[in-house]
């Protein structure tokens, strides 16, 4: 190599060590603009909700007192029975539900319990007896006990579903969404327990499902083919899109709406018509355009979550 | 080792082994732990990059859940088939870190002392 071309070859080295440290992602031009569309309550199905949506003063996250649309919702979807979740043999074929693991979803076949000591390499996940009969919490009080954070004992290695029968056919939730999101003036907000958004059927989008304290006591807590299963508290809750509940396509080709944030952004599928997914989104999943102003696009089925933080001020979900 | 070699050497060096690599599925068999723990050690906003189980890479930054750091993707997912190329950028996800800014100055100035030192030797030819 003769001097120039070590000259040469340092000065790439230089300029390439420089462009590796400039690749920092920040918010870009994304923010919320001034001509959001308000939240549009006609896109939620009458049969999900326990009246007309009506509208009331609210106080947002950040303080801002508002008017909120007050939407309360019976706690099942009215297009479809939910479930089903468990397998019960080991030899079932046929798909049950749906486990979400490693960023993907799974099939909860009888095969796929059987295997879960070699799927998760830990011989202590056994759940099924010698008949091949899997362990499922086929009551209230054991669904209960296997659901709960700090898992029951005696419910360790079970495969765990409730019924909407044990709460009067649904849990009813009262969601408060400004009617005109408010934008944050700095930073996001983050996600808590308590759902994120509304779907259009009036099933809560809930935060990440705590799998791995589930996983400890070598439960599963199964989920339904449309991402959704069943607790105490919050009732038949989704953790991920999988196309099940109502949606309003766009004429432009852009991906489906398919509910509302708690700040009253919309939140859409995951990829256009074509099956892309967008580009550059925010830290909370979102990103503008002319149409639909500030909105969201919900995470993949497998990632256990929809949106990364809220860019306007929440409203509440109880 | 002459002054343009070290300089490169320890360019590698930095680029190969000085930033972290992408959180793996494979590490644990703890499945979706892995979204969590690519934000170890982060803060709030820090870009984060993690794989999953059949190494399709997720890129994204570090967001608040229920009081924990997980890793939100905000980039299309990399399918493993077509990533090959953009493994050693996937590094570049992760934001620098103090030590990582000191590694890259030092980089800089032997870097930029092996260019004079180069210059002189082919002036005294
Ligand atoms: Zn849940
Ligand atoms: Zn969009």
């Amino acid at each position: 190599m003769n001097m120039q071309s070590k000259q040469r070859c340092l000065l790439f080295v230089t300029i390439g060590a420089l462009a590796a440290c400039g690749s920092d992602a920040t918010d870009g031009p994304d923010a919320p603009t001034d001509n959001q569309p308000a939240v549009d309550p006609a896109h939620f199905v009458a049969g999900g909700l326990k009246g007309a949506i009506t509208t009331t003063s609210c106080t947002l996250s950040g303080g801002t007192t508002t008017t909120c649309y007050k939407i309360v919702t019976v706690g099942a979807p009215s297009n479809r029975t939910v479930g089903p979740f468990c397998p019960t043999k080991i030899t079932d074929g046929s798909v049950a539900g749906m486990w979400i693991e490693g960023g993907k979803t799974y099939d909860l076949t009888g095969d796929f319990i059987a295997n879960l000591a070699t799927f998760y390499n830990d011989t202590k996940w056994k759940l099924y007896d010698a008949a091949g009969n899997i362990n499922v919490t086929n009551s209230q009080v054991a669904c209960e006990a296997a659901a709960r954070p700090d898992v029951d004992p005696a419910y360790q290695n079970y495969c765990v579903e409730c019924a909407l029968s044990y709460y009067g056919g649904g849990v009813e939730r009262t969601f408060l969404i400004p009617v005109n999101p408010v934008a944050r003036k700095s930073g996001t907000g983050s996600v808590g327990m308590g759902g994120v958004g509304v779907a259009f059927d009036g099933i809560v989008l809930d935060g990440p499902a705590p799998v791995t304290a589930i996983k400890a006591a070598h439960t599963i807590a199964a989920f339904d083919d449309c991402g959704g299963h069943i607790n105490a508290h919050a009732g038949y809750h989704y953790h991920a899109a999988t196309g099940c509940s109502p949606s309003v396509t766009a004429a432009d080709g852009h991906a489906a709406i398919i509910g509302y944030a708690l700040d009253g952004y919309g939140m859409y599928a995951l990829a256009d018509a074509s099956g892309a997914e967008p580009t550059g989104l925010d830290n909370c999943r979102g990103h503008s355009d002319g149409t639909r102003g500030y909105h969201y696009h919900v995470a993949s089925a497998g990632e256990n979550m929809f949106i990364g933080c809220f860019k306007g001020e929440q409203g509440t979900a109880n | 080792m002459s002054a343009a070699r070290l300089a490169l050497t320890v360019v590698v060096f930095v680029l190969v082994l000085g930033l972290p690599s992408p959180a793996s599925a494979h590490d644990s068999g703890d499945g979706n732990a892995f979204m969590w723990r690519a934000c170890d050690g982060r803060q709030l906003d820090d870009t984060c990059a993690f794989q999953n189980a059949v190494h399709d890479l997720y890129r994204g930054t570090c967001q608040s859940m229920s009081n924990a750091l997980v890793c939100v993707r905000n980039q299309p997912i990399e399918r493993a088939a077509s990533q090959l190329p953009n493994r050693m950028a996937s590094s570049n996800a992760q934001s620098p870190r103090w030590w990582q800014w000191l590694a890259m100055a030092g980089v800089l100035a032997i870097s930029g002392a092996a260019m004079v030192v180069l210059h002189a030797g082919k002036r005294q030819r």
